[in-house]
């Protein structure tokens, strides 16, 4: 093997990984959808505990059903903690709702404020379709990088 | 000069293989018919690359049931990603190595920077 055939395999791997990240572009709907189930399980928290079980138990059945529908139609599954650059967002997307989350259960229960997790769920709405958005242009980004510079 | 020069995966080598490892890489894990369609070979042919792949234990299939079908889905095993990787870095030092030499040709006849082929297997 000598070098051109070692760009060749290289440009070749590239390409591939740029048709899986094209082929993994999801539409509009599928970001707000997410940030949907997100801002369910925190507003969830407002409804009395008998209530906030059965939307809690809904919103992870309305999870699995379009995780099946994602992979249906991709043919492939991406997790959203892989590692790479991807894992920061991942991780500021998590915090920036459990942090919510929790502030809206703490205002709740310690200060009485019923509204407070209605509040943090509009909040963490705008949040979760922001980040699920940014994971999809990162994981492209990386999945797009030139031969010589890509990260395996 | 040579040693520094990372070795090449003779499992992973092959062009269809590389391909297949690229594609797995990159995602948790993939339905057997969108490697195959990505890949551009025949039912057969992927499943002895397959076979290659799953022996070196680099590539682990499983049965999943999606829509009443039963469907074989791969995904790459921790092996499997550090070989693709350090493949990908020797293919790179390759590269680096014949750009930073005035011309390929000098790379072909350098002794010192000869890499050699690895082993094919079939």
């Amino acid at each position: 093997m000598d070098a051109v055939d070692a760009l060749r395999a290289l440009e070749q791997t590239e390409a591939t990984r740029r048709h899986v990240a094209q082929r993994a572009i999801c539409p509009l709907h599928w970001h707000v959808a997410f940030g949907l189930l997100m801002s369910t399980l925190i507003a969830a928290q407002a409804a009395p505990p008998l209530a906030t079980c059965i939307l809690v138990l809904l919103t992870m059945v309305l999870m699995i059903i379009m995780l099946r529908a994602m992979r249906r139609r991709l043919g492939f599954f991406v997790n959203g903690w892989r590692r790479g650059r991807t894992l920061r967002v991942t991780v500021a997307v998590l915090v920036y709702c459990e942090l919510l989350h929790w502030t809206g259960i703490w205002l709740k229960l310690g200060q009485h404020m019923v509204w407070a997790p209605l509040v943090a769920a509009a909040l963490a709405f705008p949040g979760a379709v922001y980040g699920s958005y940014i994971w999809q242009r990162v994981y492209l980004a990386e999945m797009s990088e030139g031969p010589r510079t890509m990260a395996p | 000069m040579s040693a520094d020069i990372p070795k090449f995966d003779p499992v992973i080598h092959a062009p269809a293989r590389l391909q297949i490892a690229a594609l797995l890489c990159a995602v948790s894990d993939a339905d057997f018919s969108t490697v195959r369609d990505t890949v551009g070979v025949s039912d057969s042919v992927l499943s002895k690359h397959l076979k290659q792949l799953e022996d070196a234990g680099y590539v682990r299939l499983s049965k999943a049931s999606l829509d009443g079908r039963v469907r074989t889905r791969l995904a790459m095993t921790k092996a499997g990603r550090r070989a693709f990787a350090a493949h990908v870095k020797a293919l790179q030092a390759l590269v680096s190595v014949a750009e930073h030499a005035p011309t390929l040709g000098q790379l072909a006849t350098e002794p010192d920077l000869a890499v050699s082929e690895p082993e094919t297997v079939i």
